[in-house]
């Protein structure tokens, strides 16, 4: 047939010429894409390449990526509203998670994170017998050795044991199956990539920000360690899993190349401005900002936000008088006088009644004489004449990670930190307490709060672990760590079972507020323990065929 | 018994070719409403003066007028009037005379489409051929195209049919030509389409234009201004209904009252305003305008039609003066018979379409005004107030933003025919046709001004809202795309005695390619002057990229036809198509059909019969192509773009686009039709019908089922899955006359379904009855809503949603029994917004000089999604807040309590969109011939004109949008009617 038309053709095309001029050819079908590079060019060019690793960064899943992806929503830090938040975060917090809407609190974790181990795997098959030096290879196998163990230990912390896998799949398999391993192996590998990426990775002194450096291995590998050697992870209790935690943060802990920020500048960490602490971090510029933004999500209402996220009167609680007693232990804590003599980051994390920010004050009173006038309520009000349903539902704003200089609407153009020095402080501490070594770790946790400039502390036993963690609470409020910790010290019952409140304030003629703490935002909060690990999504078990066992209680 | 100087008149009709007799012929006296019908045997009589005229006609017929000159006995016949038998359709590369027509084949007269006042004129095509869905789901001028499908939905891929345009494929614009220069729009449905082979598989719909008679140049004019209003208003909750649901709301949330009582009994009597929103923000009417010019004539020689017009539309939204619709369009179609045997084709036409929009994502616009708490006001002192998050309308549409569309179109071609002399019936021809379009997109991204008194000094102050400095910024896009096609074919025609033989071979290329490019600076300090250098100096604040693609096609194709007498009719069609989205080796693949029909009507028992005058059974079979899929997906591609930051400076990012699919190939439909033609009395009525079956192979679906997510894989498509789609199509026109009165009643209907025969699901559902396989294409999961808890007792009766519930939340039913609701429960959902049943009707008649012209369409069988949110600060549609139960407020609510249930997708939002719409009338009247020669004309014509005047749906009764419109929660430009007014005028 072919042979025959191609001799019409040829036929037809005589006499046609003086239409078809020179276009007509046989190889009119020959075209290549104009929009992308093949992969054999990629794996075969250094530049290529490193862009390629570059591109694997954008694994790195910041709470900055989208509204309502700060973890604290989803525990006693904070309350989310607006947008999925009614959908996903609430469906969550009442308990009603099952195994064909985990992701939903996630934004598809599961397949994304395994999307770019693929990449990491892609890579190392790629390179075996690259013709690339070795001297150009070596740093970008570091960046990918730190990748692939930071996207299993974002797995390892939402569903456990997973399965570890190094190949990439080929289109067309007879099975897919594989079955999942155990947490230790998970955690063993993790550090085993996190050493070859210590190896192969140059000191962040040497490096821009936001690149994967020896530091930031030597972290990853650190918080990796605790997490194991914590109740959740270490089932057994096995002591010498502390150890090991231990030995890995003291390492970070006793780096030289980052130190710790003075308190003066803690706040300007957040908005990018002082980097000395930062152990690795993700920045953004105007064209590379996600979403619309972290200004507009925490802004206050009077300033164009969405308050799409605030504080709980039980975060607000958590924070010490500055003799270092808690508001529910200090004979001098005045109820109605709550925002004097507070923890310094306090005034830092969160926006209360009366606080300065930007031009104005924060305002979410409403008059005592009449509540419903919204003339003369403050324009953070629920009834706010601004825009009421962006009103904050708890009588409070985060303060902490916005840019105050910026507009609300200015995208998320401050750094988001994985990292930083303070936390394997914190980290060390709880390992020595695990230990035994109370002395040790007082010593840890003292420096930072010296640096802060609260008392130090001096408790031991049970009393000395609930201080312990409510620094660890108050300093990493919105850093994606109260939902972890929670959940690996198992003390989810205690904590996550209670309704998200707040606090309803009132301005008398006189200005004098009056604050009423019956406010609740949130009433359905439940913990089931089945809550401990996300469920694998249903489709994926289905998919395995069987292989992958589902998580406990799902 | 004769009157007063009357005389009675008999006599018979005949056929002049057979002699037969022909019963229901009108006999009238010339100018007098005196007038009897022929009875079965073609005998009359009538009384009529002695020295009358009597006019004689009859459908299908030639009208003759008769002296009685005295006699009284008459013996008439009527010679078959040859428009209705030599009726040409088009094919598709070529015309048939409507009776050899083997395939299933519609065609719509160019005249009709004038009849919907519209500016998007494939919307006129709404309700007029059975087995074609025409959904106009978006009204917005500029972006109100109709969505065409032919034959339903076929494919889980592409369903968009091929559009031909004076021959030549992907020209694009159908919806955007004059339909002053439309001569007529065919929709190939069968296998007929097969002669566009790989592109076919949807249907094909072949547009042509008019072009130039033999005869003086007549000029034509004509203009039309309609009144577009919105078809119906969105009943939104007044303050008062607002107020008291808030209250409710944060009640149930245990929250305090955000309203007092004083306060909404102020709505209620009117003390305290309440804002319509969507009153504030549209006008009651916009404007809309077509005007078109052209000129037609020819000698022996040279045939010409030029024509030239104007359109226009602006916008709803009260004091936009940026958003509306601009077109201008010129063509110039000549043709010549250079020799006697070289004839000579110039097509040239021009098109430049301006849109323009305003400057935020419709959703935003649209949202905001549906949305906005009705206690805020919309003006104050007649301007903007802040509105629902500072995004006023209003505001936005008085604010110096906007998004701009530009688009210019060259379409030319050129064509040499040559009639060999040496061989009749022989003829080589070859055309060459150039497409250009160029698009010139252009955003102005820019902080707009609403008023509120900020400083409580009783007076107005101006505020700015939208983008912050950083963020304004003006974006200038060029898209350039030509597409140039070459086509060289070999024809013959000729008769043996009574076997007549007519067919063609072709060889065709086409190169579509494409450039664009844009640049963009942000950091406007001023809003006087929208050009990119007075942005930013900044170099962080100006970006710019530019890519390319190209699509190459090389086609091999011919058909043959063939009948006996016109008794017996076949055909054959094939079409060897090549496509560089393919890789070599799979890029070819071989379409055919093949066609019969046999004329009963012509066989010796039935010709000649007198209520059968046409009896055609047709059959076919063909195998078409669909490539409506992404080029180089047989390629590991890796694309820049992303982006990332190091050290404070974006950095070059490579990603990877899904895996390789080395053999990807095109989807394939086996066609099967087989249909009946039928006309009686003369085809004063005639009928035909259609039932048909598409199977659909290699459609291209990703193995989501059997692959897991963890290998990592961005998987390819591979052509996998399966489709069968099934249907019936009836249609039937009846036309009269009665003395001057011409009239016609017709209506079609067409029942479509599709079944998904394979998606690669594997076990991926807990139960059988959730696969989509075996179901519609489009099908949805949605768990079947019972009812609402309304008590503790329902709370024990009813298992919750994975275990929970709540007073108030919705029920649903535990569809595998297991005392569980959780996502097994899921059902089905076959009916989506693409019906499976549509219908139409057109009746209409003309009366010495008037004219009335009335089109209704209608569908059924379609579902559609429409649901609810709301809380303090966000309103909603009236009818969900009345509804919603509350065991205080509102214990016998019939919905669940606010927004309960509205995260999940239940038979409880989906709503039955079947609708009836009197989609088009007109009434006209065409001036008499003495009026006209006084003010110069040859011919003058008036009307009055709607579009969408009338519906009869299931939504209006409850407040909701329109039926046709798509969006979920109505956030869309409202859907539009219009009334016109129009002048035709020929010199």
């Amino acid at each position: 047939m072919m042979k025959y038309l191609r001799k019409l053709n040829t036929v037809i095309l005589g006499l046609t010429t003086v239409l078809c001029l020179t276009s007509c050819s046989e190889d009119i079908l020959e075209t290549k894409p104009l929009n992308g590079y093949s992969e054999v060019d990629v794996f075969a060019d250094a530049a290529l390449l490193q862009n390629f690793v570059n591109g694997t960064y954008r694994s790195l899943r910041t709470p900055f990526r989208d509204e309502n992806t700060f973890t604290d929503g989803l525990t006693d830090n904070a309350y989310n509203q607006h947008g999925s938040a009614e959908n996903q975060i609430r469906r969550y917090t009442r308990g009603e998670v099952s195994a064909d809407n985990g992701e939903a609190i996630t934004f598809n974790l599961w397949a994304d994170s395994y999307y770019w181990i693929r990449q990491t795997n892609l890579f190392f098959e790629q390179i075996e017998n690259s013709s690339i030096e070795e001297s150009e290879l070596s740093r970008m196998k570091g960046e990918m050795h730190f990748l692939r163990a930071y996207n299993y230990f974002e797995l390892l912390k939402w569903y456990g044991g997973v399965p570890v896998l190094t190949e990439t799949f080929e289109l067309g398999q007879d099975s897919y199956s594989v079955e999942r391993n155990t947490i230790e192996e998970v955690v063993s590998f993790i550090v085993e990539e996190a050493n070859l990426a210590i190896e192969q990775l140059p000191s962040k002194t040497s490096l821009p920000g936001g690149k994967a450096s020896k530091e930031a291995a030597l972290a990853l590998k650190a918080r990796t360690l605790l997490y194991a050697a914590s109740p959740l992870f270490n089932e057994g209790g096995d002591q010498s899993k502390w150890q090991a935690a231990s030995d890995a943060n003291k390492a970070v802990m006793d780096l030289a190349t980052v130190s710790l920020v003075e308190f003066e500048n803690w706040d300007d960490m957040f908005r990018g401005d002082v980097d000395t602490e930062v152990i690795f971090e993700r920045q953004y510029t105007q064209e590379n900002s996600q979403g619309w933004g972290v200004n507009l999500w925490l802004f206050p209402n009077s300033n164009g936000g969405w308050a799409t996220i605030t504080p709980t009167q039980d975060l607000v609680d958590s924070y010490e008088l500055t003799s270092g007693e808690l508001p529910k232990e200090s004979g001098e804590y005045d109820p109605q006088n709550p925002y004097v003599n507070r923890d310094p980051r306090f005034y830092e994390t969160i926006l209360y009644n009366g606080a300065p920010f930007k031009d104005g004050t924060y305002s979410p009173y409403l008059d005592f004489e009449d509540p419903s006038n919204s003339e003369l309520a403050g324009l953070d009000s629920r009834i706010s004449p601004l825009s009421p349903h962006n009103a904050s539902k708890t009588g409070y704003n985060f303060r902490k990670w916005t840019q105050e200089h910026r507009g609300e609407q200015s995208g998320n153009l401050g750094p988001y930190i994985f990292y930083r020095k303070t936390e394997f402080f914190l980290n060390y501490a709880e390992a020595q307490i695990e230990l035994g070594n109370e002395e040790e770790s007082r010593d840890a946790l003292n420096v930072i709060r010296q640096r802060t400039g609260m008392p130090p502390i001096t408790a031991s036993g049970q009393e000395l672990v609930e201080k312990y963690r409510n620094e660890r609470r108050v300093e990493f409020v919105l850093e994606d760590h109260r939902f972890f910790d929670v959940r690996r010290w198992k003390i989810a019952p205690q904590v996550l079972d209670d309704p998200a409140k707040g606090v309803e304030v009132f301005r008398s003629d006189s200005g004098d507020f009056l604050y009423n703490y019956n406010l609740t935002a949130d009433e359905n909060r439940t913990w089931d323990d089945k809550m401990y690990f996300l469920p694998i999504p249903f489709d994926e078990v289905q998919r395995s065929g069987g292989t992958l066992e589902q998580n406990p209680g799902y | 018994m004769a009157q007063d100087g009357q005389v009675t008149v008999t006599g018979t009709v005949v056929e002049a070719e057979t002699g037969m007799p022909i019963p229901g012929v009108n006999v009238i006296q010339k100018n007098t409403s005196n007038g009897v019908v022929t009875d079965f045997d073609g005998n009359f009589s009538i009384e009529v003066p002695p020295n009358t005229v009597l006019v004689i006609s009859y459908i299908g017929y030639a009208t003759r007028e008769i002296d009685v000159d005295g006699s009284t006995e008459l013996e008439i016949s009527l010679e078959l009037s040859t428009d209705a038998l030599d009726e040409v359709v088009v094919v598709g590369y070529g015309t048939q005379q409507r009776r050899k027509v083997t395939g299933a084949i519609e065609q719509v007269d160019g005249e009709k489409l004038n009849e919907t006042a519209v500016l998007s004129i494939d919307i006129a095509l709404a309700g007029r051929v059975p087995g074609l869905t025409v959904n106009q789901t978006n009204a917005e001028p500029g972006r109100d195209e109709a969505r065409i499908f032919i034959r339903g939905i076929g494919t889980t891929g592409d369903n968009s049919p091929l559009i031909v345009i004076d021959g030549v494929a992907n020209r694009g614009g159908f919806s955007r030509l004059d339909p002053n220069d439309i001569e007529s729009v065919t929709v190939l449905k069968d296998a007929s389409a097969a002669i566009y082979g790989a592109q076919a598989a949807n249907g094909v719909i072949l547009v042509t234009t008019k072009r130039g008679k033999e005869g003086k140049p007549v000029i034509n004019y004509s203009y039309n201004r309609a009144f577009v209003s919105p078809t119906r208003e969105v009943e939104l909750a007044d303050a008062a209904l607002y107020a008291q649901s808030v209250n409710t709301l944060a009640s149930q949330q245990g929250q305090p009252d955000i309203y007092t009582q004083d306060q909404i009994t102020a709505f209620e009597n009117g003390t305290a305003p309440s804002t319509n929103w969507f009153n504030a923000v549209y006008k009651p009417n916009s404007s809309q305008e077509r005007q078109n010019l052209s000129l037609r004539g020819g000698g022996e020689a040279v045939k010409y039609f030029v024509s030239m017009g104007t359109s226009f539309q602006d916008g709803l939204i009260r004091g936009d003066e940026t958003s509306g619709y601009k077109q201008y369009n010129v063509r110039a179609n000549l043709d010549a018979q250079v020799t006697d045997n070289l004839t000579f084709r110039l097509d040239l036409a021009g098109r430049k379409e301006d849109r323009k929009f305003l400057q935020f994502e419709n959703a935003t616009i649209y949202s905001s005004t549906m949305r906005a708490a009705p206690d805020i006001l919309a003006t104050i002192d007649g301007l903007p107030a802040r509105g629902r998050e500072r995004q006023n309308p209003l505001a936005i549409a008085q604010g110096p933003g906007y998004l701009g569309l530009e688009s210019n179109i060259f379409n030319g071609l050129i064509d040499l025919n040559y009639d060999f002399p040496f061989m009749e019936g022989l003829s080589i021809g070859g055309w060459m046709a150039v497409d250009v379009n160029d698009d010139f997109r252009k955003h102005f991204y820019q902080p707009f001004t609403f008023y509120e008194d900020t400083d409580g000094d009783g007076e107005l102050d101006p505020v700015k809202a939208g983008p912050d400095f950083n963020n304004t910024f003006l974006r200038q896009d060029n898209i350039n795309r030509q597409s140039v096609t070459y086509n060289a074919n070999l024809n013959y025609i000729k008769s043996f005695g009574s076997h007549n033989l007519k067919g063609f071979l072709a060889y065709e290329q086409n190169r579509i390619e494409s450039n664009d490019f844009f640049a963009q600076r942000n950091g406007y300090q001023s809003t006087q002057i929208d050009q990119l250098f007075a942005g930013s100096a900044n170099s962080d604040f100006q970006s710019n990229s530019g890519s390319a693609t190209v699509l190459t096609r090389q086609n091999y194709f011919g058909r043959v036809s063939y009948d006996y007498d016109s008794k017996y009719l076949a055909q054959f069609i094939f079409r060897y198509d090549g496509s560089s989205i393919f890789p070599e080796g799979n890029r070819f693949g071989f379409f055919p059909g093949i066609e019969a029909a046999w004329r009963i009507s012509e066989e010796s028992f039935l010709k000649n019969n007198r209520i059968i005058s046409e009896l055609k059974l047709r059959g076919s079979y063909g195998e078409l192509g669909n490539d409506r899929v992404d080029a180089f997906q047989y390629l590991n591609l890796f694309t820049l773009g992303g982006g990332y930051v190091f050290g404070g400076s974006n950095v070059n990012v490579l990603t990877p686009g899904v895996a390789a699919n080395p053999y990807i190939t095109w989807e394939t439909v086996r066609t099967y039709n087989f249909g009946v033609d039928a006309g009686f009395l003369r085809d004063k009525l005639t009928f035909s019908g259609n039932v048909f079956k598409q199977i659909r192979d290699d459609i291209l679906g990703p193995r989501n089922v059997t692959v897991p997510n963890y290998t990592g894989l961005q998987l390819p498509d591979e052509n996998i899955q399966k489709v069968e789609n099934k249907g019936i199509e009836l249609e039937s026109l009846f036309r009269n006359n009665v003395g001057d009165l011409n009239y016609y009643i017709g209506g079609n209907y067409s029942y479509i379904k599709s079944e998904a025969v394979f998606l690669d699901e594997g076990d991926v559902y807990p139960e059988d009855y959730q696969r989509a396989e075996g179901h519609p294409v489009g099908s949805t999961l949605a768990y079947d809503y019972l009812g609402v808890y309304r008590s503790e007792q329902d709370l024990e009766t009813y298992p919750g949603l994975n275990g929970n519930a709540r007073i108030g939340d919705p029920y649903y039913r535990d569809v595998n029994g297991d005392g569980d609701i959780n996502n097994a429960d899921r059902i089905r959902i076959d009916l989506n917004n693409v019906p499976q049943i549509q219908y139409g009707f057109q009746l209409g008649g003309d009366y010495k000089g008037l004219e009335l012209n009335a089109n209704f369409a209608g569908q059924a069988r379609a579902n559609q999604y429409l649901r609810y949110s709301f809380s303090n600060g966000n309103n909603a549609i009236a009818y969900f807040l009345e509804n919603a139960f509350d065991p205080e407020a509102n214990p016998t609510g019939t919905l669940p309590a606010f927004n309960r249930g509205n995260n999940v997708l239940s038979t409880l939002w989906l709503r039955d969109v079947s609708f009836l719409r009197l989609k088009s009338i007109e009434l006209a009247y065409n001036l008499p011939d003495k009026w006209n020669s006084r003010i110069g004309l040859a011919n003058s014509r008036i009307s009055v004109s709607g579009f969408n005047l009338i519906t009869w749906d299931n939504l209006k009764e409850d407040g909701l949008t329109d039926p046709e419109s798509v969006n979920i929660e109505g956030w869309q430009y409202p859907h539009t009617k219009n009334i016109s007014i129009g002048f035709k005028a020929t010199f």
